[in-house]
């Protein structure tokens, strides 16, 4: 009867030692999983903070370009029938040597991807997905721009509009 | 029996306290998690709309400048300066054109560079520095991390601004910027 008696306590104790080794090592591994994750989450933070930086520099040049050319082809006065063909025109002129901006470039002489108008408050550019694709390594980030300018009647900035889809 | 209880009971204290603290740190590893994969996600996907356009618009790297008869905007004029394909002095007489509007006393300073922050410089190393000053009745161009003297009061005072493009080649070139009033 005693041996039987403690038979069953040696069982439990190596039941409880079981449970003791696996909590150590569940422990151990999560506590690896989170040091290694958080590692290369600040690798990744470095690296996706510059592709962001990149991208709003890359928005912040089309519009200033676009502003540029739209702002200069009222002034210049012709008609507003060929508002969009100028502009298309003077955009095709420019040179960059920015990372980029050549998917810009192919968007402002698409015809179907711009509008350029004479409104009642003045006049309104509107340039449509505009591609903002930035890479760096194996990193990689993009977005599709809408970009809508109005100006008054003087060719001067009045509001940017932007619109991203993923 | 009474033997067997108290095991029991010890081994529940001992065991219990032991899986709760394992349960929370999953949850707190589980939570973690879940928050990186949030993050990855809506880096991809932002959405605005209506917003009026912030300060980068009007740095002075996205404003236009006349090169000869061509307007362009000084980024891609101090790029093309960079390249050899532009002279510097074309791209200097723009820049000039820029203080004309503003008060006596104003400053611009432009510096490009393959490493960020700029230090003291050769006349050399200098070649893509610009530091346009308006006068009474002038506007005088020095090269602005040539002396010491020029750039350190920019540079104590914390006006400069900088920000990084990448060329078509891969290259990632730092600009330094600061538009306003002269600091000295």
């Amino acid at each position: 009867m005693t041996e039987i008696k403690q038979s069953w306590g040696r069982r439990g104790d190596v039941a409880f030692v079981l449970v003791v080794v696996v909590t150590i090592a569940a422990i151990l591994s999560a506590g690896m999983v989170m040091v290694t994750t958080e590692r290369e989450f600040v690798k990744q933070t470095g690296a996706m903070s510059r592709l962001s930086s990149d991208a709003a520099t890359l928005e912040a040049y089309a519009t200033a370009v676009s502003t540029m050319v739209g702002s200069s082809e009222i002034r210049a006065g012709g008609e507003n029938e060929t508002l969009t063909e100028r502009f298309m025109a003077k955009s095709r002129e420019q040179e960059s040597l920015l990372a980029g901006s050549k998917g810009f470039y192919e968007r402002v002489i698409a015809p179907e991807a711009v509008q350029f108008i004479a409104t009642d408050e003045g006049y309104s550019l509107y340039i449509s997905a505009i591609p903002i694709i930035m890479v760096e390594g194996k990193h990689r980030m993009q977005r599709i721009m809408n970009l809508q300018i109005t100006f008054d009647s003087q060719g001067n900035i009045h509001k940017v509009y932007k619109e991203y889809s993923v | 029996m009474r033997y067997n209880c108290r095991g029991q009971e010890s081994k529940f204290l001992t065991g219990f306290p032991t899986l709760l603290f394992v349960v929370v740190l999953i949850s707190i590893f589980i939570g973690f998690s879940f928050t990186l994969a949030a993050t990855k996600g809506a880096l991809s996907a932002i959405a605005e709309r209506g917003r009026e356009y912030g300060n980068s618009f009007y740095q002075p790297i996205n404003q236009p400048i006349t090169i000869g008869t061509q307007e362009t905007l000084v980024l891609d004029a101090l790029l093309r300066v960079n390249s050899g394909d532009l002279k510097r002095q074309n791209f200097e007489n723009g820049l000039h054109a820029l203080l004309v509007p503003e008060p006596v006393g104003s400053c611009l300073v432009l510096a490009l560079d393959r490493a960020p922050k700029s230090e003291v410089k050769s006349g050399q190393e200098a070649r893509n520095d610009f530091y346009i000053i308006k006068e009474t009745n002038a506007t005088r161009a020095e090269n602005f991390w040539v002396y010491l003297s020029l750039s350190e009061p920019y540079r104590r005072a914390g006006v400069l601004s900088e920000t990084s493009v990448v060329l078509h080649d891969g290259t990632r070139m730092y600009i330094e910027y600061y538009f306003g009033r002269c600091v000295s």
